[in-house]
């Protein structure tokens, strides 16, 4: 029986395309699996994003409720107790119009 | 001799071979077993999967005043729905019924429609549509078999009745569109999405694929201002109450660009609240005529100022008190003297007017009134907007019309058409178009050309200052629209009150339609406002009852846009009181 000579050249050869297989494989792997996280993690944000500008509908719609006209006349009036200001008592920065010509 | 490795390995081959052929033929035989023979079967389960494609609503947009407040918006509101349950018995179907009908409030009309479209074999019944989303999670939490939402939205309006007439409003199901969402539907209703909706084997229940995403509708912003809109239907409700009066309409625009900034029309409806009641749903700002009496004294003043007919100077007797024209006779509503031009026209006095009308030929009267843009639509991108009648002179009685069309009779016009003639003297003689949708791209794709639509001059700016000055500016000082004069502002304006005539007796009677038209401040006009109240039964002047309307509302739209003084403010009048004296 004769015993094989073991090759270094090309078990270092086999090792190194081994190890860029590996290497290879274990980027593959990573990168399918960030590329999913990565689309839950947008999908995860949209649907943020969605609820987020429901509630921005949802408070300007609570906004407007809230400064409805009558609804702050009511409130001034009844509640406040505020009255309308006299002619005399509102003054205007820069006084009197100016005036310009009429067109 | 073969060797003992090699017959092994052929034996192992054969029984490979045989193997993948058996499994070559059970294959086979499955295909043709599935493919061939339960061909019908399978296609049947195909259909039951498949469905036909399920419209998805897209969002509407929203509608927004000049300042951004929401005035229409879009709530989330699902449809309920039903599929047939397999292996399901009627009696557990009429079960589920029963508990949607407890919860949704269901007639057993409808109870019954939905059983009977699912004994029909329906895959897809909508048990309730538009309900609220509380409602939607209440049905969603009782886990029946085979009852899903369907998302969709529905119209809300946060300030309920506010600016009724322009937004217009629609049902739940976004149908019945009046104001501006009809007009600006196309850009306001977005664009439909696709979706196929198909049963997931093995599970029983359904999933959604979507083929087209819908594009939501565009906002509107409108010129409307809700604040002076508040101001505006608050104060025509006051005077609607205070006068008696049946409807009425105030409509509120900026003199410069035409932007309508409030109209308000009575009676009025709450937008939530629907079907909304037919009368009032008629806008009386835009779709309806009346004939304005001497409102439209500002359209006989110009052209016989622009044909040079009548100078400031002149003076006319009218201390009959009346003046026969034709077959008719004209009268004055108080006796009155001898009157200058101006004066005719601060007094309002029929009698003079009709003296220096009939100086007028028919064509010159009729073309100074189509110059106004009286008998054509003024372009308002409101819908429903009504012409009004302005005959051509051909068609005028020889005799009496040139006189009765002077003084407004004869003629019918739509506020807004009135508000714009007057906004000329305002403008410098120029007419703009009004218009309530602020945003210019939505404005001008849909826009169109209309009569009526292009801005230009009704009469010189020389008349039209000239009148201003000396005669409308004087209506409200010293004349008829006394009522309206306001602290701190000039204002020009023109009251009307014109009998109503009756179709069905074919003559005038003892109702009245009152107006007053104006602008103010005078310098540099902001506001330019109409007020009209139809038939009203406690006092009917124009002067009584709707000149103090446009000074309520002006002294408090021009506080709100913090316009400046242009005179001085009268001095405050003191008042004391003395205390009874103690008798010892």
């Amino acid at each position: 029986m004769v015993g094989r000579k073991w090759n270094l050249k090309g078990i270092a050869v086999g090792g190194a395309l081994a190890v860029v297989a590996i290497g290879i494989l274990t980027f593959y792997v990573w990168y399918q699996t960030e590329s999913v996280k990565l689309g839950l993690d947008i999908d995860h944000c949209d649907r943020q994003i969605r609820e987020l500008e429901e509630s921005i509908e949802a408070l300007k719609l609570e906004r407007a409720k809230l400064l409805d006209p009558a609804r702050v006349e009511q409130i001034a009036r009844e509640k406040l107790g505020l009255v309308e200001p006299a002619d005399a008592d509102i003054s205007y920065r820069g006084g009197k119009n100016p005036s310009p010509e009429r067109p | 001799m073969r060797s003992f490795y090699e017959s092994d390995i052929r034996r192992r081959v054969k029984v490979l071979t045989f193997l993948l052929a058996g499994w070559g033929v059970i294959v086979a035989a499955r295909l043709v077993q599935v493919q061939v023979f339960g061909h019908a079967r399978a296609k049947a389960a195909v259909l039951r999967q498949a469905r036909d494609k399920v419209k998805i609503e897209p969002r509407r947009g929203n509608i927004l005043d000049r300042n951004g407040e929401i005035l229409a918006c879009s709530l989330p509101s699902p449809s309920v729905a039903i599929r047939p349950v397999e292996k399901e018995s009627p009696a557990a179907t009429r079960d589920k019924l029963a508990k949607l009908q407890k919860e949704l409030g269901l007639t057993a009309t409808e109870v019954d429609t939905v059983l009977g479209r699912l004994r029909e074999g329906y895959n897809y019944t909508y048990v309730k549509k538009k309900i609220l989303e509380a409602d939607a999670q209440r049905i969603m939490s009782l886990k029946l078999a085979g009852v899903e939402l369907e998302a969709g939205t529905r119209r809300h309006y946060p300030h309920g009745p506010l600016a009724a007439h322009v937004l217009g409003g629609m049902n739940l199901l976004g149908e019945n569109l009046l104001g501006i969402e009809r007009r600006y539907n196309n850009i306001l209703k977005g664009e439909e999405g696709e979706a196929t909706s198909f049963l997931v084997p093995g599970s029983g229940s359904y999933a959604t694929e979507i083929i087209k995403s819908p594009v939501p509708g565009r906002d509107l912003v409108l010129t409307i201002d809700a604040t002076m809109q508040y101001i505006a239907e608050k104060e025509l409700a006051a005077a609607i109450e205070k006068h008696r009066a049946s409807a009425g309409c105030v409509i509120i625009m900026d003199p410069e660009t035409g932007e309508i900034l409030a109209l308000a029309s009575w009676p009025a409806y709450d937008l939530n609240t629907y079907p909304y009641p037919d009368k009032a749903c008629l806008n009386r700002a835009v779709q309806a005529a009346y004939e304005p009496g001497s409102t439209f004294k500002i359209v006989t003043a110009a052209a016989a100022r622009e044909h040079d007919r009548v100078g400031y100077s002149e003076l006319f007797d009218c201390s009959a008190g009346f003046i026969r024209v034709g077959g008719t006779t004209i009268t004055d509503h108080e006796r009155e003297s001898i009157l200058s031009f101006p004066q005719v026209l601060i007094h309002s006095s029929n009698v003079g007017t009709v003296q220096f009308a009939l100086r007028l030929k028919a064509p010159e009267l009729y073309g100074t009134a189509r110059d106004f843009g009286f008998g054509s639509l003024t372009g308002i991108d409101l819908p429903g907007e009504v012409k009004g009648r302005l005959w051509p002179p051909d068609q005028w009685t020889k005799d009496n019309s040139l006189a009765h069309v002077a003084i407004g009779y004869e003629v019918s016009v739509n506020a807004v058409q009135m508000l714009r003639a007057m906004n000329a003297f305002a403008t410098g003689g120029l007419l703009v178009r009004p218009h309530v949708v602020k945003d210019g791209i939505a404005a001008a794709a849909l826009r169109g050309t209309e009569d009526g639509d292009r801005s230009s001059r009704a009469i010189s700016a020389k008349t039209a200052n000239e009148l201003v000055e000396r005669v409308f500016s004087r209506v409200v000082e010293e004349g008829t629209a006394k009522l309206c004069s306001l602290d701190g502002y000039g204002a020009a304006g023109k009251t009307g009150t014109a009998q109503k005539y009756d179709d069905t007796i074919k003559a005038y009677t003892k109702n009245y339609t009152a107006s007053f038209v104006g602008f103010t401040p005078l310098g540099r006009p902001r506001l330019s406002m109409i007020v009209v109240l139809d038939d009203p039964k406690e006092g009917y002047y124009g002067g009584q009852n709707c000149a103090p309307v446009f000074k309520a509302i002006a002294r408090q739209a021009l506080r709100y846009l913090r316009v400046p003084w242009e005179r001085e403010l009268p001095p405050p009048t003191v008042t004391a009181e003395l205390k009874p004296r103690r008798t010892p």
